[in-house]
């Protein structure tokens, strides 16, 4: 090992219904450890040991009134915590980083909603392939608005670095925002301008969570239209 | 299957990012657009959801087209018997 990962402590005991659901998603971290270690160099076993604890940790976060399946909750955290746990480890040893060196800076809500809506058997490629582009493109919409309408005020660090570039993507993306209708320009400032969950915001907006889903989704759509046009314009 | 090490799901999914990528390169820094490159690399190739879509583009079964194709007994003579051929009532 190149270092004793720093993963967290579990002070709390799992319900059994918790136990199901960690039990249940275990593949979800053999699958990440396989693909992680083939895509960012890391060491299986290393990436297994640190996820099955960080999905452990993401049980206590799960809530299954969302609707979103628990692996799929699950999925961001325990890629952010193998990234950042085993980052830390290689920065020590002094070792190559992983090509992501921050992957937890824009938690892209959307990669928490995406449920699969496809029909296996009578979908044709083509619209397969038409879904995983709208995946794409508004998992970029999602990381983009993450990145370039941060919570919170960006760091010393991160200001002295990037503050120019993020201003410009930031100015980009207000620009785009005016091309989208009232109702989805609502949920994209609540959720990236103010850090609120989709559901967290039934109550304020009186709509349903699978309705503002799919809001968030169309914002997403129609963000990267608008931002794609706009590259081709000024390019 | 593990996506991360097939060639066609790679060659596929690189294309597709790169796709989304477009409208922010010069938007994000060098730094950033990497991030958001492994980022959705990792999203096409492990997320659950999305990578069900892409497992199912790599490993669909080739679909039978229409066409003319060879069938038993067809190019043979007419058989004498017309009771041999099978067909149902003539008249």
């Amino acid at each position: 090992m190149a270092d004793s990962p720093s993963v967290v402590a579990l002070p709390r005991r799992l319900s059994s219904e918790q136990r199901d659901l960690v039990a249940g998603a275990r593949s979800l971290v053999q699958k990440l450890a396989r693909g992680l270690s083939s895509l960012h160099g890391l060491e299986y076993e290393e990436c297994v040991g640190v996820g099955e604890l960080a999905l452990t940790e993401a049980v206590f976060h799960y809530d299954q009134a969302t609707g979103a399946p628990f692996h799929v909750f699950a999925f961001l955290r325990v890629r952010g915590e193998i990234l950042d746990t085993l980052g830390k480890a290689r920065r020590k040893a002094r070792l190559p980083e992983p090509a992501s060196k921050q992957p937890t800076r824009a938690p892209c809500p959307l990669a928490s909603e995406l449920v699969d809506r496809s029909d296996p058997l009578r979908d044709s490629d083509d619209e397969v392939r038409g879904k995983l582009r709208d995946s794409l493109t508004g998992l970029a919409a999602s990381f983009a608005l993450s990145l370039g309408m941060p919570e919170s005020e960006p760091s010393a660090e991160d200001a002295a670095v990037e503050t120019e570039q993020r201003a410009r993507l930031g100015a980009a993306l207000r620009e785009s925002m005016e091309t989208l209708p009232a109702d989805q320009k609502e949920i994209v400032h609540a959720v990236y301008h103010e850090g609120l969950q989709i559901k967290d915001l039934e109550p304020r907006l009186r709509v349903s969570y699978r309705t503002l889903r799919r809001r968030h989704q169309d914002a997403l759509q129609t963000l990267e239209t608008a931002l794609r046009a706009r590259g081709h314009a000024s390019s | 299957m593990n996506l991360a090490e097939s060639e066609e799901a790679l060659s596929l999914v690189t294309a597709e990012v790169d796709r989304a990528l477009e409208p922010y390169v010069g938007l994000l820094s060098p730094a950033d657009l990497e991030s958001m490159r492994s980022y959705l690399l990792d999203m096409a190739l492990l997320h659950p959801t999305v990578s069900e879509l892409v497992e199912r583009l790599v490993t669909r079964a080739p679909v039978l087209e229409s066409g003319d194709l060879p069938v038993d007994g067809e190019g043979r003579e007419p058989a004498a018997d017309p009771k041999a051929r099978g067909g149902g009532k003539s008249g």
